[in-house]
């Protein structure tokens, strides 16, 4: 991967930044595109075109700015910006716990954006976000701490220039990394704090609700480097070799996919019990194992 | 002489409170105050500036001052056992009671028959430990107390009080800082256990102040959970003076004494444990129940009632760090001990059982003191791993949890003397009616639970320091996680807000403004210089004890070898993200706001407070915080967390008893 | 076209609303949004939402208080927007054109873009006048239609709705 690249060839942290920052839209957008794709192969339909979402992005960069309050559009930017810094992070291959935390901030700046607004739908969608991230940043520390037991280092680059795939010793942690991505990424049948991408809709737009044109288009963007941010974060599962963290990238964008398609929604008691007791369990198990 | 600091430190608030109580004239209590912040503040800094040292005074006013802590301490004692009689409470009557028969025995009986027991260290060592805690109580402790005089102030007119009681309040909040002061100086356990007792006492004195039915019931709560640690701390004083003729804390420890040529203490707890263990386990106790930790967090929570500045400096701040410094202090002997795993996982759990909790609060207040107790559960843990980054954590998480949390009590005390509730719930709105006070608390809060602030980077390292104890790690995982539930949705609910076209910012009292904003920009300036604040006052402790300190500071940063945390880039973001706040008020124009989404159905003028209902009837909006108190509520997590933490307990007497 | 025409005309988020009477039309409307006729084709999604949508599909007579929720919901929209009356109720209050209570057709209450008659529309018509509001996204398209009149009142429990006629966007 990348980071590997530096490690190796010494490139500068800024071109690596810049290329990031780039690039990463680019392949999010894409790959969103094509999620939406075969989201509507698999549900029969002949579906939009794989660069329908640059074409969404446009289209709401070219739309009125209407807004609700002033302070909206501090929240949207925050929430961009921490999720650039931590994808950033991540291909410079820093501490990873260091990552989540600001991961966990970009997330934390999109609920107060939905709490901000006197719209019950946003302020529901946000409740629910908060209980999404509750459910997800323990699985995510674990799997740092997994991470780390299994390489005995927190930073990335040392993930990938160690010896053996992370999939050997942590299989069970990847499973529970699938469970968390569905989480994240809202998608079916955890995508209650608001339904992204698709034309499913939950409390109106949950805590997107009030969110429009541009503002909504800097949201969309951040959404793209979420999704590369945490492909790459299942990349790093295979990631001694580059077409081994492709693989375990698209595996897990895949099976998202299938699961958002033949799943109905639950609620979030269900999604927490749900993660707390799989994702979790499996999580600390394996961990349990590399104590042993 | 060159004890002038220490003098001042504590003799200083004492003098005062003497001042303030017997002229009670408010300006002399306001000129006063000021003067011993000022005084304080100096005293801070010159101890600061110096390496470590010791220190013995002999005498004051011609009384030894050995003789002097004993006859205060069976003063104090005599009277919290009077206090007992008259309030009818048996426990204090029993626990007083105890206490005053086992120090009468240790003092009369223990120091004529023995005479090893004399001490033979000095009575005060002053190293950087003590220097931060110094630091905290005299600066934060200063800021808390300038902040009650308009505080208290208020605080009567509310309460429409025919008399004044400030007189009493001020008293014993600044002999409580003299108290503190003494604490943390003491290396003389004698010495310390008489502050130790000496805060009980205030911290009682200062919950019961108004005198409410209540605010006496909590009162008497808090003081006999403290009075059964403090009996701990008396059983462990005789166990030690009796069996191992040790007075003093290092020697206990075996903290390496600067300066001190003499007896580096007993040799490590490994050679000797039956000894110390029963001791040391007793210590620990008695910091457990002054630290509020599972299961005698119902004190703390129940202090709540006491004016908002005895929160922000008894309950959060200073007082309840007496108990994790005492920890931090013993945590070498136990290094590596059943005792010291098990003190851990007490801690731990405390951390994540008062996180848990604190989902459940709908009161500010409440939510505040569970998240101190959680706090204090985490720097416990620490200590009980004590490994070079575990005790790093620790002191990083005492420093900033300081300073944010007493931050917090400020604004909550301000917010609810603005709009007379301290219910979250009732809390919205708060952005247009106080946007200085709310701007503040965001500023408080997000320094509690995200990067790039002290308290979160305390708990990264703690994360990083617990992922070689198996037993801990799933707590502070959960813990953490649970940590920014509460902190985002209380955050959520004062930020909502309408467009307005102006915002004006409310009017405060100087004071009240004034250590508002220095300690705002003490938590921001501390955290962007983390790595200062870590070399000045953490690392000398750390490399103390281990010779390392475990953690460097390469790059304005902080390393550990497995890891490194950069705050300076997440600083850049968040400066760039404010810079945006001009230009989104300046852009923003009335003709580019829409109300919120209510299915077309707004109704009235504030857009989005309410709605045509099928009725065609104006109703209001409303949107609660999700609280789910079947699983959150004070009353489920107690009926699992309570049998946990009392076994949990029990364990910890199997492991010490010799 | 332009780059940003395009983007527009390529991602037409629509909303739908129905003001009232039979409901015939909204039927057909979602049946247009079915896999069957598979909008997401050209772009288009149903958001349900004001503040994302583009293009309105309006369908039903407008009675007077659907008539207040249609105009706070146009007013919600971020231009460009377009609206797509649907059904000769939205048209011209179809059979209901004389009640008490009605606005009769929705350019009575807010601009409209296209017309798709019927009773009710077949999806087919729907997607076709969703097409041809694409032209008022990509600004080729004249003013949209504005029935001038009276303003209209209605009584409803003592209460008095005001229904202007124009665009309540200003
Ligand atoms: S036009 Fe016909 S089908 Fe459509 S709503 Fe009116 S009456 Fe019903």
């Amino acid at each position: 991967m990348i980071g590997r690249t530096i490690a190796t060839y010494g490139i500068s942290p800024l071109w690596v930044t810049l290329a990031t920052v780039v690039a990463a839209p680019a392949i999010g957008g894409l790959l969103t595109g094509i999620d939406r794709k075969l989201t509507a192969r698999l549900q029969n339909r002949v579906g939009p075109p794989i660069w329908q979402p640059f074409h969404d992005l446009v289209k709401l960069w070219s739309k009125e700015r209407i807004t609700v309050n002033q302070v909206q559009l501090l929240y949207v930017y925050a929430h961009l910006f921490l999720m650039i810094a931590s994808l950033v992070g991540l291909m410079l291959g820093q501490d990873l716990l260091m990552i989540f935390f600001i991961f966990a901030f970009s997330s934390v700046s999109l609920i107060l954006g939905g709490f901000s607004v006197r719209s019950p739908y946003s302020r529901i969608g946000s409740q629910r976000e908060i209980m999404q991230l509750m459910a997800y940043e323990p699985v995510l520390v674990l799997m740092a701490i997994g991470i780390y037991l299994a390489t005995g280092s927190f930073f990335v680059h040392e993930i990938i220039t160690s010896g053996n795939p992370l999939l050997y010793s942590l299989p069970l942690v990847f499973a529970a990394y699938a469970v968390i991505l569905v989480v994240k990424l809202r998608k079916s049948p955890f995508d209650l704090s608001t339904a992204v991408h698709h034309v499913h809709q939950e409390v109106v737009k949950g805590l997107l609700t009030e969110y429009s044109g541009p503002y909504l288009g800097l949201i969309e963007l951040a959404n793209w480097y979420e999704l590369v941010f945490l492909l790459a974060l299942g990349g790093l599962f295979w990631a001694t070799s580059l077409w081994g963290a492709l693989l375990a990238a698209a595996v897990l964008f895949l099976f998202q996919v299938v699961v958002d398609t033949v799943s109905a929604r639950v609620t979030w008691a269900w999604m927490l019990k749900f993660v707390w007791t799989v994702g979790l369990g499996l999580a600390a198990i394996n961990i349990v194992w590399l104590y042993m | 002489m060159d004890a002038w600091p220490i003098a001042l430190a504590i003799l200083l608030p004492v003098a005062t409170a003497l001042l303030a109580y017997i002229f009670r004239i408010r300006a002399a209590r306001v000129l006063a105050v000021v003067v011993m912040a000022a005084g304080l503040m100096v005293s801070a800094l010159a101890l600061a500036g110096r390496g470590s040292f010791t220190y013995t005074p002999e005498s004051v006013l011609g009384l030894p001052i050995d003789t002097l802590i004993t006859i205060l301490d069976l003063a104090l004692l005599g009277y919290l056992v009077w206090i007992g009689l008259s309030m009818r409470r048996l426990s204090v009557v029993l626990l007083a009671g105890l206490q005053l028969a086992g120090l009468g025995y240790l003092e009369f009986w223990l120091r004529g028959s023995t005479p090893a027991v004399l001490p033979a260290e000095p009575a005060m060592v002053i190293d950087r430990l003590a220097v931060t805690m110094n630091l905290i109580i005299s600066g934060v402790g200063s800021l808390v107390v300038l902040f009650a005089l308009p505080y208290m102030d208020e605080f009567e007119r509310r309460q429409k009080a025919m008399k004044t009681r400030q007189p009493r309040f001020f008293l014993f909040l600044l002999l409580f800082l003299g108290a503190m002061n003494g604490l943390v100086f003491s290396n003389n356990l004698l010495w310390l256990y008489f502050f130790w007792e000496a805060t009980t006492f205030s911290s009682f004195m200062l919950i019961t102040h108004t005198g409410a039915r209540e605010a006496l019931a909590n009162g008497l709560r808090a003081l006999w959970m403290n009075l059964l640690g403090g009996l701990a701390f008396v059983l462990a004083l005789i166990f030690l003076a009796r069996n191992a003729h040790i007075v003093s804390l290092r020697a206990l420890a075996g903290w390496p004494l600067a300066g001190w040529p003499g007896w580096r203490g007993l040799p490590p707890i490994g050679s000797s444990p039956d000894l110390l263990l029963l001791p040391m386990g007793l210590l620990c106790f008695a910091a457990f129940t002054k630290a509020a930790q599972f299961p005698f967090q119902t004190w703390l929570t129940g202090a709540m009632v006491a004016p908002t500045p005895v929160s922000a400096l008894l309950h959060s701040s200073t007082m309840v760090k007496a108990a994790v410094y005492l920890i931090i202090r013993l945590a070498p002997a136990f290094r590596g001990t059943t005792l010291g795993i098990l003190v851990a996982v007490i801690g731990g759990f405390t951390f994540m059982a008062a996180s848990t909790t604190a989902i459940g609060q709908a009161n500010g207040k409440r939510v505040l003191a569970y998240s101190t107790i959680a706090n204090l559960g985490l720097i416990i843990a620490m200590a009980g791993i004590n490994t070079p980054q575990a005790l790093s954590a620790a002191l990083l998480i005492i420093i900033f949890h300081a300073i944010s949390k007493a931050l917090l009590f400020i604004c909550v005390g301000t917010i609810e003397h603005g709009i007379r509730t301290r219910d979250i719930e009732e809390m919205e709105g708060l952005f247009y009616k106080m946007p200085m006070t709310t701007i503040i608390t965001v500023v408080a809060m997000t320094s509690m639970m995200l990067p790039p602030f002290g308290v979160l980077i305390g708990k990264w390292l703690a994360i990083e320091a617990s992922v070689r104890f198996p037993l801990l790690l799933p707590f502070v995982v959960l813990g953490s996680a649970l940590t920014v539930v509460f902190w985002s949705k209380w955050l959520g609910r004062i930020l909502t807000v309408s467009y307005h076209r102006k915002f004006r910012l409310e009017k405060l009292p100087l004071l009240i403004s004034a250590s508002m904003l220095v300690l705002a920009a003490a938590v921001v300036v501390a955290s962007f210089g983390i790595a200062s604040v870590f070399d000045f006052l953490a690392a000398p402790v750390v490399r103390g004890q281990f010779g390392i300190a475990g953690v460097v500071t390469p790059r304005a940063d902080l390393a550990t070898g497995m890891g490194e945390f950069i705050p300076w880039p997440i600083f850049l973001l968040i400066v760039l993200v404010l810079l945006a706040i001009p230009i989104s008020f300046s852009r923003v124009k009335p003709a580019d706001i829409r109300p919120p989404y209510l299915c077309g159905e707004n109704a009235g003028e504030k857009p989005g407070t309410s709605f045509y209902s099928a009725r065609d009837e104006i109703n209001l909006t409303r949107t609660g915080n999700y609280y789910v108190t079947g699983v959150f509520g004070e009353a489920s997590i107690n009926r699992w967390a309570y049998p946990i933490a009392v076994g949990l307990l029990l364990l910890m007497i199997g492991v010490i008893k010799p | 076209m332009g780059f940003i025409s395009t983007a527009r005309v390529k991602s037409p988020w629509i909303m739908h609303f129905e003001t009232g009477s039979c409901n015939g039309c909204a039927i057909e409307v979602f049946a247009a949004l079915t896999p069957v006729y598979d909008l997401e084709r050209f772009g288009i999604l149903n958001t349900g939402n004001p503040k994302h949508a583009d293009i309105m599909l309006v369908t039903g007579c407008v009675s007077f208080r659907a008539g207040r929720v249609l105009r706070n919901l146009y007013h919600q929209m971020p231009g460009p927007k377009a609206v797509v009356a649907i059904g000769v109720c939205a048209l011209t209050g179809g059979i209901f054109h004389d009640c008490y209570n009605l606005a009769p057709g929705v350019d009575k209450v807010i601009p409209v873009d296209v017309y798709v008659p019927g009773c009710a529309a077949r999806p087919e018509a729907i997607i076709a006048g969703t097409v041809m509001a694409l032209d008022r996204l990509a600004g080729k398209a004249g003013p949209p239609n504005i029935a001038p009149g009276e303003p209209r009142r209605g009584l409803e429990e003592g209460r008095v709705v005001e229904i202007a006629p124009g665009n309540s966007d200003k």
